[in-house]
């Protein structure tokens, strides 16, 4: 609470300077003039800004490259802005002509990229991390910037799990798994966290992720996981250019689940019924009833997939952005629609909409001020509202519904016009029913995000080289539904009277009302950070330092409780000092030290600091002006980051009591008396989870840079981690579940990743660029507090997190010879041929619960990969890119691969497993999945790896084909540029399992299936 | 002056982090902790009824698992539990080990309530309430952890002591378990404490008695001497005096046999000094038989069980109404669970009105079932008795006792009072109106019979 005030009364100082320093100046003025062009086509350039370096004089130059600049020191320097064109800094040098040639902007070493707090030189970057050119993100038709990512990035790992709008999502992780806990990398946009989704991939000017020690050190607490970092654009200095930007997107459902009709699925009731000689359900007369449709009330045949989904559905993306400003103000402002519908079709009975929508309304603006020659202020506000609109039953249970009702359940509709439902409670409703008949939820969600930033170069004052900067934001999230329930009219035909005619039924359900009801959540966040800076060469020695501090204040504002009420809050301090000597040795301490709400004082703060070096011998004497590879710097980074946090859970370490406890009844009369008691034990002793991080890395360019080639090794020694005791002795009454917390897990993390880029242009003007990256990351548990088992086999320790832990399949009994001479398989009382053998792990001769192993990767994949090419020649572009995994296996063990799981008719089966089921009688050497049978065969029905595949993938992300029309085009339709392209998205992928997307969960998950995207598009600037 | 400005700011930055401490602090205005708990007289009261509330509820027979029930009486001979899934199976079939008991929570719920009366003990001292109070409340806790203690004992034997609140940063996994006698000691010590601090609460009784009848619930001395007696009643039992069947559980670094392998006789002489106090302490107190019907001796021997806090009690716990008993109890052709079924050994067990066995032995027997042969138990009739176990009676009862109706078995007729109050049988008039049915074909039947083999 002081503190709040004390940081308010910096700002109130600072605010105070601005008027004096605003006094600065008072030389005479001297009139410079010239011309800037394009240093490669010598052609004039319009609408470039010249300033005095460090003021706030400055001017446009016309149509022919022309400026007029009054400057106040006839020795000053003067420095060019504008889009596409590197920054030039020229000495005037009491010249009064001055003409100015610039480079095209290209990415290159004397770049600033982004980095913790901060940007800093490329060239003298020693940390591990990745820049990530904002231009490569906009190729994907996809409203969500985490699904743009996948491929792209060395060191990132995406998985997309769901295609359902608003929900798709990827979820990301860098250098994959680095605890079993929550691995999610931190983001910060504007240097505030904030959900990647909400950035519009225009609105980019720098996306860095920060992989090891050294980068997320400064970030201490919240830096185990990795960083990205994202800063939108800016404006600047022109006159205003307007850039407008319109895709259109057919979306095209991929890979739905496909399962077997109502005869074939009758067949295999039959089968599996007479195997395990029970009496056959269907006779041949029923089965042709329902393979012809002759009776669909009393024998339907429902495809229940095409039933309720549609394989296209339409996607719209627009932005309309102006920049533009003068020396004084400038200025970013974008304004952008984007809709994406869903996959699920409508009832037209209803007016209303059911089908899954989501739309996003978003605004974002950022203004720089130069208030004085030496302070700027930039402002940013974002808005994102967004509406969607779903069906009134949740995804996952549509889609569970999908995988539940059989062909031959019940018919879609009963000849009375009611709807088809069972009596069993899972079934009552159709999956088509809960998709269209179930009223609709009308979801508003609005994001204000709002910085302010201000910066003053202290360097006429204080020091040259030396800022103050100082951020401020604020954030509000609010989220509100409005649920619209309904409950048609469901019955079970029975058929008809014999006597009467009259149809019979079993009322499931009867029509209700649409019901109402309305929830909301809201929350916001303050972040507030002050830095000081201090950047200066001396000669050959270059200087850096940083000193920080921060604090984020979070509430969420419907919370349900006075805990979970309070305020989230963390603080601390951050510090970098930098040295390089002549960009050829390099070194940078880095600290971070933080305070968590959830430890007791003492334990509350910790201290993580990073060290890291580099050595460029590219810029040693002895390396040849002459030698191919232009650039090699060579370095290495050991630190410690943190973590405070493993559950929603707050202040680990205080007890909490319960004020309501279970009490007893006392006296005659039985009076309740009340009760209170120790809710959950407290754990003073929690503390900081620590990550060590070493990384050793080179960056190389050859070719005068056409080749550019980085790789890091990199080990993570997680120790430390935050869990909840889970051996712990009964003795210590612990509530139920409610086991201390302690600092005792541990795990490893290895792997490396690398990234190579060509680019060159032929003198014929054909521009080409090849790249290709791959990360690979191991994960090793250590020390996770589980039991020791007596077979190692099973032990978790040793071996990677989420790893596949099941029975090792050695194929199908195929002879009741076989059954009996393999060991006993204790798993169901009945098994025979056709059912699955198993291997006997510890050799005891009984296949039980001591021979379940980790069989298989696990879902998160050990190796990502993309490669990706970019072609351009006089106009035309056109852009490849490539995704994979590696190392991962998926389990295809869903119901509907182990008929039957449930009581007839229950679960659909799929065509995979019917067209490759072992058919008693029949020929079944190449049968891969047992036999059908009538109940659940617990034999079969177990986690195995005969349903386990290899999930590795290759996909074309995206590819992208535009032209840009010429100038002379352009200027007929007054525009500065005009592109026109098409490009898709999710276009192929090439992997072994066929009937779901490789990257989604296990086949027994319920799924909203993902989809294709291919886009026209036109992007016109003026 | 610029510099005065840049130097506050940068000051007041600094300044700002000292402040840290309480930013991070949660607010005092919130929830409170188990320290604000002993500060408050009426929360550290409540906190004591709390622990109360560990007490399980043993007229739950049934069910296994969950919080407190009482899985034991069903594993007893005189009682066949007709829930399948009745943890008493485990005991009766030999399916009771380190795996299934776990089904119970015994061992851990005990534990749980042991931390808490331990850390009410602990921390009680400091709380603002009088020093009456506190010694009372004291020695009620003391009760209550012999109490605890005793309901892992009875299930697991020896068991490790929890006589402070454990700290999870303890090496709790080198705490082992104490011997049955030291565990006896520590208990029977607790028993002795809680005596001392109550020694004026025996348990809203008159005049003598400090409390009064809206305290009615709460241990008293006269509890601690019934558990203490029953305490000692099982050290003194074969089990555990003298168990060599038990060599092999010793302490896993000693070596020191945790059950005693030489009998002690000395041992029942405790048992029965104990159960003497307990006796002469209740009759100090002016407790007395309860007899509160004596020209009915059915309805006298019914109501120890139906009329609460009678004299006979020493202490219970107040569940207040508790239907699950009644569904339990009560027979399938009421639309209830017949759960709770007597055998026939129990039944045969009741003598007959005069005092005399009814049955003296049981024959095996060959019979005919549906055209196999079938090894039965059939009853040897006592001739001495006034007792026939076949036909039919004529008339109901005539000694204004209504025991049984006309046209009941002949088992069912001149047995005891106890008989009468305790069983019920096929005919017996059930809540005083409507008869029972046992049979498939009978009037509000369900087709099942509540009553089960010997």
């Amino acid at each position: 609470m002081i503190g709040i005030g004390k940081v308010s009364s910096v700002l109130l100082a600072l605010a105070c300077c601005l008027t004096m320093a605003a006094q600065n100046g008072g030389k005479k003025t001297v009139t410079v003039t010239g011309h800037v062009y394009d240093a490669g086509t010598k052609e004039p350039l319009e609408g470039v800004a010249v300033m005095q370096k460090a003021s706030n004089i400055g001017t446009i130059t016309d149509a022919t490259g022309y400026y007029v600049l009054g400057v106040n020191d006839p020795d000053c320097e003067i420095v060019t802005f504008t889009i596409g064109y590197k920054e030039q800094v020229i000495k005037v040098a009491r010249r009064s002509v001055v003409d100015i040639y610039l480079d095209v902007d290209a990415e290159s070493l004397e770049d600033a990229v982004v980095i913790g707090y901060g940007t800093q030189k490329k060239a003298t970057v020693t940390g591990a991390l990745t820049t990530v050119d904002a231009k490569k993100l906009q190729h994907q038709a996809t409203p969500n910037l985490s699904n743009a990512l996948g491929g792209v990035v060395p060191g990132l790992v995406s998985r997309q799990t769901s295609g359902e709008p608003g929900y798709d999502g990827a979820t990301l992780l860098i250098r994959g798994l680095g605890t079993w806990l929550s691995s999610a990398p931190l983001v910060l946009v504007d240097g505030v966290q904030r959900d990647i989704n909400l950035v519009d991939a225009s609105d980019i000017e720098s996306f860095s992720v920060l992989k090891d020690a050294s980068a997320t050190a400064v970030y201490g607490m919240r830096g185990a996981n990795g960083v990205i970092l994202i800063n939108t654009r800016k404006g600047s200095m022109g006159k205003p250019k307007i850039t407008l930007r319109m895709e259109a997107t057919n979306l095209h459902g991929l890979r739905f689940d496909n399962f077997i009709n109502a005869a074939e699925f009758a067949t295999l009731m039959n089968e599996a019924s007479a195997r395990d000689g029970k009496v056959v359900p269907w006779s041949d007369e029923e089965i042709e009833k329902y393979r012809d449709g002759s009776d669909p009330y009393m024998y339907p045949n429902n495809n229940w997939t095409d039933m309720i989904l549609k394989k296209n559905s339409f996607q719209t993306m627009n932005n309309l952005s102006i920049s533009g400003g003068n020396e004084i103000v400038r200025y970013y402002v974008n304004f952008g629609f984007s809709s994406q519908s869903g996959l699920l079709k409508e009832d037209p009975t209803y007016d209303y909409r059911t089908n899954s929508l989501s739309q996003r309304y978003y605004f974002r603006s950022n203004v720089d001020i130069n208030v004085t020659k030496d302070i700027s202020l930039a402002l940013g506000l974002s808005e994102i509202m967004e509406h969607r609109i779903y069906p009134g039953t949740a995804a996952g249970t549509i889609f569970n519904s999908l995988k539940l009702t059989s062909p031959l359940a019940y018919p879609v509709r009963n000849p009375d016009g009611s709807l088809g439902g069972r009596a069993t409670s899972y079934e009552q409703r159709s999956p088509w029913s809960l998709a269209t008949n179930n009223g609709y939820a009308d979801q508003f969600r609005v994001t204000t995000q709002a910085n302010a930033s201000l910066n003053w170069d202290l360097g006429s004052l204080i020091t040259s080289g030396l800022s103050l900067n100082a951020n401020l934001s604020f954030d509000y999230y609010n989220y509100n539904e409005a649920f619209r329930r309904k409950v048609p009219d469901t019955k079970q035909f029975l058929g008809y009277d014999s006597v009467t005619g009259e149809a019979k039924y079993n009322i499931i359900l009867e029509e209700q009302p649409m019901s109402f009801s309305f929830s909301q959540a809201s929350n916001r966040a303050i972040y507030y950070d002050v830095r000081l800076n201090y950047n200066r060469t001396f000669n050959k020695h270059s200087v850096g330092a940083l000193a920080m501090f921060n604090r984020w204040d979070y509430v969420d504002l419907t919370a349900g409780n006075s805990t979970a009420r309070l305020p989230h809050r963390r603080q601390g301090l951050a510090g970098r000092i930098n040295y390089s000597y002549d960009m050829r040795y390099l070194v940078e301490f880095n600290f971070g030290y933080n305070g968590s709400e959830n430890f007791a004082k003492g334990l509350r703060y910790g201290f993580f600091p990073a060290v890291s070096a580099g050595w460029v011998p590219s810029r040693e004497k002895f390396w040849g002006e002459n030698n191919p590879v232009n650039h090699l710097k060579i370095r290495g980074s050991y630190g410690l980051v943190g973590n405070d946090a493993n559950s929603a859970e707050r202040f680990y370490y205080m007890s909490t009591v319960n004020m309501n406890a279970n009490s007893y009844l006392l006296g005659r009369d039985m009076i309740m008396t009340g009760g209170t008691a120790e809710l959950s034990m407290g754990s003073p002793k929690a503390t900081w989870e620590v990550s060590r991080k070493t990384d050793v890395g080179f960056d190389l360019e050859m070719f005068k840079g056409k080749l550019k080639l980085s790789a890091d090794y990199f080990y993570e020694y997680r120790d430390k981690i935050l869990i909840k005791r889970a051996q712990i002795p009964n003795i210590l009454g612990a509530q139920w579940g409610d086991t201390p917390w302690a600092n005792i897990g541990i795990m490893e993390n290895r792997g490396f990743d690398a990234n190579i880029e060509f680019t060159d242009t032929t003198p014929g003007g054909f521009y080409y660029s090849l790249r290709a990256n791959m990360t690979f990351a191991r994960n090793k548990i250590i020390e996770d507090d589980t039991v020791y088992h007596t077979w190692s086999y099973q032990d978790t320790r040793g071996r990677s997190t989420g790893l596949i832990y099941g029975l090792t399949a050695i194929g199908l009994f195929q002879t009741q010879e076989e059954v009996d001479n393999a060991p006993k398989q204790e798993l169901d009382e009945s098994y025979g041929v056709g059912d699955i053998r198993y291997a006997d792990l510890n050799n005891d001769n009984v296949i039980n619960a001591y021979d379940y192993s980790f069989i298989g990767y696990g879902r998160v994949p050990e190796i990502m990969y993309g490669f990706g090419m970019t072609f351009a020649y006089k106009g035309f572009d056109l852009t490849l890119n490539f995704t994979g995994a590696g190392n991962t296996n998926i389990l295809l063990d869903s119901n509907g691969m182990w008929p039957f799981a449930l009581a007839y008719p229950s679960y659909n089966i799929y065509h995979e497993y019917y067209d490759n089921r072992f058919i008693p009688g029949a020929d079944n050497t190449n049968a891969k999945y047992p036999v059908a049978h009538a109940d659940k065969n617990t034999n079969n029905f177990t986690v195995n790896s005969l349903y386990m595949r290899d999930a590795s993938y290759l996909k074309l992300k995206t590819a992208e084909f535009g032209y840009n029309f010429s100038k002379k085009v352009c200027s007929k339709i007054h525009a500065e540029s005009l592109r026109l392209f098409i490009n898709g998205n999710n276009i192929f992928s090439l992997d072994k399992i066929k009937i779901i997307d490789p990257e989604f969960g296990h086949l027994g998950n319920a799924a909203y299936p993902t989809q294709r995207a291919m886009t026209i598009g036109v992007q016109l600037g003026f | 002056m610029r510099k005065i400005y840049i130097l506050s700011a940068i000051l007041s930055a600094a300044l700002a982090f000292t402040a840290c401490e309480d930013f991070l602090d949660k607010s005092p205005e919130e929830n409170l902790t188990v320290d604000d708990i002993f500060a408050n007289r009426e929360y550290t009261q409540k906190f004591l009824s709390h622990v109360y509330s560990w007490i399980p509820t043993e007229a739950n027979m049934a069910d296994d698992g969950g919080a407190w029930r009482d899985p034991f009486v069903a594993g007893c001979d005189e009682m066949e539990c007709a829930y399948g899934g009745a943890y008493g199976h485990n005991i009766n079939s030999g399916a009771w080990n380190p795996t299934t008991i776990s089904k119970t929570q015994v061992w851990e719920e005990s534990y749980m309530a042991l931390r808490k009366t331990n850390m009410f003990l602990e921390r009680v001292d400091g709380s603002p309430a009088t020093d009456e109070e506190k010694r009372h409340w004291k020695g009620e806790a003391y009760f209550l952890r012999a109490y605890f203690h005793f309901l892992a004992f009875r299930a697991h034997g020896p068991i490790i002591l929890a006589d402070h609140c454990y700290d999870p940063a303890e090496d709790l996994l080198s705490i082992r378990r104490s011997s049955v006698d030291e565990c006896v000691t520590f208990m029977v010590n607790d028993c002795k404490k809680c005596i001392e601090l109550l020694n004026d609460i025996h348990g809203t009784h008159g005049e003598i008695d400090k409390w009064v009848d809206s305290d009615t619930g709460r241990a008293t001395r006269l509890s601690a001497y019934g558990l203490m007696s029953r305490i000692l009643l099982y050290a003194a039992s074969p089990l555990y005096n003298g168990n060599t069947q038990q060599a092999d559980l010793v302490d896993p670094v000693t070596g020191a046999n945790l059950i005693s392998q030489t009998y002690d006789a000395e041992k029942w002489k405790l048992a029965a000094d104990a159960a003497r106090e307990c006796i002469d302490a209740c009759k100090a107190a002016g407790r007395a038989l309860y007899n509160k019907y004596p020209t009915n001796p059915v309805k006298n021997y019914q109501n120890i069980f139906l009329d609460v806090w009678n004299d006979e009690i020493l202490w219970a716990k107040n569940i207040g109404t508790y239907e699950h008993w009644l569904n339990c109890a009560d027979p399938i052709s009421f639309n209830c669970f017949s759960i709770l079924d007597p055998t026939q050994n129990q039944v045969d067990a009741y003598e007959t009105a005069e005092g005399v066995a009814p049955i003296i032995g049981y024959n095996k027997e060959t019979i005919k079932i549906n055209g196999s042969d079938v090894e039965v138990l059939k009853a040897i009739v006592n001739p001495a008795a006034n007792y026939k176990d076949d036909g039919f009676v004529a008339t109901a009862d005539d000694s204004g006792l209504d025991r049984w109706p006309a046209g009941v078995c002949n088992m069912y007729v001149n047995r005891e009072p106890r008989f009468y109050a305790s069983i019920s049988f096929c005919g017996a008039k059930w809540k005083w109106n409507a008869r029972l049915s046992m049979t498939n074909s009978g009037e509000k039947s369900a087709g099942a019979s509540a009553t089960s083999n010997p």
